[in-house]
C-alpha cells in the first residue's frame, strides 16, 4: 500500500514536472480512397497466335537426260535440267486490343542467322494486321540447312516486346530420269534430211542428227527458265544454272559416240560431267 | 495517502496552468470550431476515358490508356475556413519496389472545371514534409462558405517511356483529401 502511494507520488511528480509540451491539437480531418490498378501485358496489346515461325522452302532439282539410241549402237544424250521452287512463307497475325493501334514494317525486326535471308511485308487482311514472312528468293542455298532466328516485334514506345523464333528450312532435292529412246527411227525424227547417211560413219550422223536435238534440247532447255518464271520471280542463281544444261548438250555430243556405256555412272552426277567439260 | 491526493489535486492544477501559459502566449493561434471532411467522396468507378475494353476499370493498362474519377471534396458540418491538399500515392505493402517503379509512369491530371491544377507523376503528389506548401493548385483555401468542390481526377499512362519491364505491375493508388485548420503552424495529420 505504502509502495503504491509512493509510486503514484512519483509518477504524479514527473508528469508534473514534464508537461506534454508540444503537444498543440490542431483540427484535422482526412478521406481517402485506395484502388488496385495493374499494368497490361503484351496480351493486352496485341494478341497472336504464333509462337513460333517454320518456314520450309522446298527446291527440286530434275535432271532428265534423254538419250537416243542409234541404230549402228551409239547414242547421243541430251541433259535438261528443271528446277522447282516451292517458296517457304507463313503468315502472322495481329489482333490490336486498341482500336487505335497499328504496326507497321519498322516494328518488327529479324535477327540472327535469318536476317537478311527472309523477307517481311504486311499483307491486306480482315482479321488483324497481317505479315508475310517469307523465305528471300535471292538468298536460297541450293543445299539443305536450317537457319534460326527471331523476329522482335515492339511497338508502343517499347511497352509491347514480342519474340518470336524464326527456323528456316531448305530442303533440296535431286533427281535424275533418264529417258531412252531407240532411234532406228532416225527416220521418224521430223526434218532429218542427213538421216540417210547416218548409218555409214557415226560422226556424220551426230553432227547432223544432234542440231535436231540440239534444237530440240534448247527448246526444253529454255523451259527451265521460263518455268521458273512462272514462279514469281527468277533469282540470279537460276540464271546461271539454265546455261550448264545448254552447254550439256554440246558435249553430249562426244558423249554420244561413247556408246552410251557410262549411262550409269553419269546419270547420278549428271550435273558434274557439265561442269567437268 | 496524503501524498496520492496531493499529486492528484496537483495534476489537474498545473496542466491547467500549462494550458493557459500556451493561451496566453501569441505564437499559438486557437481555434474553435468543427473541421470536417469525412462526408467528401471519390467516385466509385474509373470510368475508361482512353484505351480499354470496358467503359470501367483500371486494370491491365497500356500505354496511352486514361481513367477518370470523378471526386468531391465536402466541408461537411465545418463551420470554418481550412486548408485542404489532394495527396496521391502507389502503395504495394508485399513489394514495394514495385509500387515506387509504377510511379516512375503512372501520370495524374487533377482538374477543376476547366482548370488544370496538376498534370504529372504520381510521386509529386506524396505528402510532403510539414510546412511545404504546394505551388500548384492542389493545396488551397476552403472558406467556410463555399460550395463543395468537384475535382476530375485522370490517371493515364503516357505514350512514350513505358518499357516493357512496367508489365503486369500492380499496386494500390491511394488517393487523399487532408484538411487542417488555418494557422501558420497547424499541421496535416498525415
Amino acid at each position: 500500500m505504502k509502495k503504491i502511494a509512493v509510486g503514484l507520488f512519483a509518477a504524479s511528480l514527473v508528469l508534473n514536472i514534464v508537461p506534454l509540451d508540444g503537444t498543440v491539437a490542431f483540427l484535422t480531418s482526412e478521406k481517402k480512397q485506395t484502388s488496385s490498378i495493374s499494368l497490361g501485358t503484351n496480351e493486352d496489346v496485341f494478341v497472336t497466335q504464333t509462337k513460333e515461325m517454320t518456314i520450309e522452302t522446298k527446291i527440286t532439282k530434275r535432271t532428265v537426260i534423254r538419250r537416243t539410241m542409234n541404230a549402228d549402237g551409239t547414242s547421243s544424250e541430251t541433259a535438261e535440267d528443271k528446277v522447282s521452287i516451292d517458296q517457304g512463307a507463313q503468315t502472322i497475325v495481329f489482333i490490336p486490343q486498341r482500336p487505335h493501334l497499328d504496326l507497321e514494317l519498322e516494328n518488327l525486326r529479324v535477327t540472327g542467322a535469318v536476317e537478311g535471308i527472309v523477307k517481311v511485308e504486311k499483307i491486306e487482311s480482315e482479321e488483324g494486321i497481317e505479315f508475310l514472312i517469307s523465305h528471300a528468293r535471292g538468298e536460297m542455298e541450293w543445299k539443305n540447312g536450317t537457319v534460326k532466328g527471331e523476329l522482335h516485334v515492339t511497338a508502343l514506345g517499347g511497352f509491347y516486346d514480342v519474340v518470336i523464333p524464326v527456323a528456316v528450312t531448305t530442303i533440296y532435292k535431286k533427281k535424275t530420269d533418264v529417258q531412252e529412246t531407240n532411234a532406228p527411227g532416225n527416220p521418224q525424227q521430223p526434218g532429218n534430211p542427213s538421216t540417210p547417211g547416218t548409218p555409214g560413219t557415226p560422226e556424220t550422223p551426230a553432227t547432223p542428227e544432234t542440231p535436231p536435238p540440239d534444237g530440240s534440247t534448247t527448246e526444253p532447255t529454255t523451259p527451265p527458265p521460263s518455268d521458273s518464271a512462272d514462279s514469281p520471280s527468277p533469282p540470279s542463281d537460276e540464271a546461271t544454272a539454265p546455261p550448264t544444261p545448254s552447254t550439256d548438250p554440246a558435249p553430249s555430243v562426244p558423249s554420244g559416240e561413247n556408246q552410251g556405256s557410262p549411262s550409269p555412272e553419269s546419270s547420278p552426277e549428271s550435273g558434274e560431267p557439265a561442269q567437268a567439260s | 495517502m496524503i501524498g496520492v491526493a496531493v499529486s492528484l489535486l496537483g495534476q489537474p492544477a498545473t496542466t491547467y496552468s500549462w494550458m493557459w501559459q500556451e493561451a496566453k502566449d501569441t505564437g499559438h493561434e486557437f481555434v474553435i470550431g468543427l473541421l470536417d471532411i469525412t462526408e467528401s467522396s471519390f467516385g466509385s468507378e474509373w470510368k475508361v476515358v482512353k484505351g480499354g475494353n470496358q467503359s470501367i476499370d483500371l486494370s491491365k493498362m497500356i500505354p496511352g490508356d486514361e481513367r477518370l474519377l470523378e471526386a468531391t471534396l465536402s466541408k461537411g458540418a465545418s463551420d470554418l475556413d481550412f486548408v485542404y491538399k489532394i495527396v496521391a500515392q502507389m502503395k504495394n505493402t508485399n513489394a514495394p519496389e514495385v509500387a515506387q517503379k509504377l510511379e516512375e509512369v503512372l501520370h495524374i491530371r487533377i482538374a477543376s472545371g476547366k482548370n488544370i491544377l496538376y498534370e504529372g507523376l504520381v510521386r509529386d503528389l506524396h505528402p510532403q514534409e510539414p510546412g511545404v506548401v504546394r505551388s500548384n493548385d492542389t493545396e488551397n483555401m476552403f472558406h467556410a462558405g463555399d460550395p463543395n468542390k468537384k475535382f476530375l481526377i485522370t490517371a493515364y499512362l503516357p505514350q512514350e517511356g513505358v518499357d516493357h519491364t512496367f508489365q503486369a505491375l500492380q499496386g494500390e493508388l491511394e488517393l487523399r483529401f487532408l484538411a487542417k485548420q488555418v494557422t501558420q503552424d497547424a499541421i496535416y495529420a498525415e
